[in-house]
């Protein structure tokens, strides 16, 4: 038997959803109830194979070897930052800041000034082309952001 | 039709319609091209515009904006993994690998031909066969709508590319997502943890591109990130007149796919990711290569494309014939119809017959301009790729953010992708492959609905079985559902009694010698 390993707490996880699935599915009425019973007390058993044969079956690949964390921390950060400047601050500034770090920092080579101008002038292309389009076009409400919201009433 | 002909070609060589028509084909092609915008959003927004034109001008103007937006959605889907569209799901299981082997131009071009091809075919059967086809959608009841889904939910030993316990565990998770928010026959909210927002459900765009888009975004800058998306494939030039010589020389994976597309399309809410991923699943059945599908097989491009533009003539056949919209877009029709003062129902081909067969051969005449546009913007679009993963990555990031943000103007849509695209990139890491995930979430609710209100309907008739295993349209598909999941079971059985032989062969050689 194998150790405890990666495959195992994926397996645990999954079991715990399902069962609470199944258990908040009970309480529902039939109509409503039949279908996530039916199959979250499928996916249960399946998950329940899962994790036994998690045991067993020996796990062969490294998911992230090889991979540059930083970058992915970069990436994954920028886009929690999105979201929450998004709220906050609206589309274009949060866009604009986002778009221009990532660029940014996602660059190998060059100087920093090189880097920035790059950042800089491509964020502007894309966002404000992109806002533009979608705001003027497509007459797509973009959010201002609460903190407009809140001093301006915009 | 015929006693109509002057008068239709009079309509289709006014230079208007025909400006018009190309102006809806190209604006469908780049809204369905970008992630968020919807074809019906595309019409909804043009219908304005038709309240002064003539009838033909304003059916002619929608019908080719339908049509481009349908194959624009396959665009995002072949670059950037994200469908632009649902119809375009399928077309992401091949599109994209060939992208990432320097062959983008190659899969656009294929997607535009088929596309082309296949609504071709459509508008064809939607020409004459409009008539004695939409009593077949009156036929379709809840059990046929459950078994429908059931079918399509076999198609999760196709995608499970690896592990099958994965891929069924995967399509579980869709399953289970696809309950979120108010039930849609008992009325209750489920998961939504009181949360209001929650009890609308998930938006499937909004999933579609977290489970699609975003795992690549990161994927992107795991490693080199100076490096170009298509660096280190060679950059594969295909002529038009090959890739159209490759699916001509398939005509069975063409037409199959095309009737399985515009079948569908007759089925009032089925829609056209259910056809293109119905069409996929049967050329992988059919097909000698099974093991080279969702690695970049051109024929699941053309299975994909081929079907989800043929499932739009099929649409307009209930629209047409019943007035029953077979889909969001052909409700957004529907109205422009009736705008201008035409009702569509059984007198309509009778009341009407010049304007709805010059729109129907004007619908052919939009699939061919499509074909044509999608060819030259083939070769250009795909340039797209040539650019550093550093203006890449965050470009499509603040793409999937917009169209996220897009389709219901609600910030939370945004979390909810962001959220689910860091779990999907995870459990893409860990062996689960997005697709079956998403074909749950996409089956989730027909099947639900399908299953609730046949059991309804059931035992209000005292026979729940019955209402299931009964009816002559059900019994078909249940067929249907069970060769499709022994299909694979016999290829594994003949594949372990071929390679058997061929060790028996090789020992008796080795004897021999």
């Amino acid at each position: 038997m194998r150790r405890f390993n990666k495959e195992t707490v994926i397996a645990s996880v999954l079991v715990f959803i399902f069962s609470y699935a199944y258990y908040e599915a009970r309480q529902l009425s039939e109509m409503s109830g039949i279908f996530p019973e039916v199959i979250s007390l499928i996916s249960l058993i399946l998950s329940i194979l899962y994790l036994v044969k998690s045991f067993w079956i020996p796990v062969t690949n490294r998911p992230f070897e090889g991979v540059d964390k930083e970058k992915i921390y970069a990436v994954i950060g920028g886009m929690v930052l999105y979201g929450i400047g998004l709220w906050y601050v609206g589309f274009l500034i949060t866009s604009l800041f986002i778009v221009t770090m990532l660029v940014f920092l996602l660059q190998d080579e060059g100087s920093k000034k090189q880097k920035w101008v790059k950042a800089g002038t491509s964020s502007t292309l894309i966002c404000g082309g992109f806002y533009l389009l979608f705001r003027f076009v497509f007459l797509v409400p973009l959010p201002n952001g609460q903190i407009f919201y809140n001093l301006f009433g915009i | 039709m015929f006693e109509f002909l002057p008068q239709i070609i009079n309509a289709l060589l006014q230079p208007i319609n025909i400006l018009l028509m190309i102006a809806g084909v190209v604006g469908g092609i780049v809204v369905g091209a970008l992630p968020g915008l919807t074809t019906t959003m595309a019409l909804a927004l043009l219908l304005p515009f038709t309240f002064t034109m003539s009838a033909e001008t304003a059916l002619i103007t929608l019908g080719g904006l339908y049509i481009g937006g349908i194959y624009g959605g396959c665009i995002s889907a072949i670059l950037i993994n994200t469908p632009g569209t649902p119809s375009a799901i399928a077309t992401t299981f091949d599109g994209y690998p060939l992208t990432k082997k320097g062959m983008a131009e190659k899969a656009l071009k294929t997607a535009a031909i088929s596309s082309g091809i296949g609504g071709v075919l459509g508008g064809i059967a939607l020409l004459f066969l409009t008539g004695p086809l939409a009593t077949l959608a009156l036929r379709f009841g809840p059990p046929e709508y459950f078994w429908i889904a059931i079918l399509g939910l076999t198609m999760i030993a196709t995608l499970s590319s690896g592990s099958l316990l994965k891929g069924l565990i995967g399509g579980g998770i869709g399953l289970m997502l696809s309950t979120i928010g108010l039930a849609p026959v008992g009325g209750e909210a489920r998961y939504s943890f009181g949360f209001a927002p929650l009890q609308a459900g998930l938006e499937l765009i909004v999933v579609l591109i977290a489970f699609f888009c975003l795992p690549e975004v990161i994927g992107m800058v795991e490693k080199a990130v100076s490096k170009k998306a298509s660096e280190g494939n060679e950059n594969h030039q295909s002529s038009m007149k090959s890739m159209f010589l490759y699916i001509i020389k398939r005509p069975i994976l063409v037409l199959r796919s095309s009737i399985i597309g515009f079948f569908t399309g007759i089925i009032p809410g089925a829609g056209g990711n259910v056809a293109a991923l119905l069409s996929y699943d049967s050329a992988v059945r059919f097909s000698k290569n099974k093991n080279e599908f969702g690695k970049g097989n051109v024929d699941g491009v053309v299975a994909s494309e081929s079907s989800n533009n043929s499932e739009v003539g099929g649409s307009l056949v209930p629209l047409l014939a019943l007035g029953i919209p077979g889909a969001p877009p052909a409700a957004i029709m529907l109205g422009a119809l009736m705008i201008q003062g035409i009702r569509p129902g059984p007198n309509l081909f009778v009341e009407h017959g010049a304007l709805i067969y010059t729109f129907l051969i004007s619908f052919i005449i939009a699939n061919v301009v499509m074909l044509f546009s999608g060819i030259i913007g083939a070769r250009y679009i795909g340039k797209v790729l040539n650019l550093p993963t550093f203006y890449l990555a965050p470009s499509i990031l603040f793409l999937t953010i917009i169209g996220a943000y897009a389709i219901r103007n609600n910030v939370l849509d945004v979390f909810f992708m962001l959220g689910f695209g860091i779990l999907a990139y995870y459990l893409k890491k860990v062996g689960f492959n997005p697709a079956p995930i998403v074909l749950g979430l996409i089956l989730g609710p027909i099947a639900e609905e399908g299953l609730a209100q046949s059991i309804m309907i059931g035992g209000a008739q005292g026979n729940i079985w019955g209402m299931f295993f009964g009816r002559p349209i059900s019994l078909i598909l249940i067929i249907m559902c069970i060769i499709s999941l022994l299909s694979p079971l016999y290829s594994y059985f003949k594949g372990t009694k071929d390679q058997n032989e061929s060790d028996s062969r090789k020992e008796s050689r080795n004897e021999a010698i």
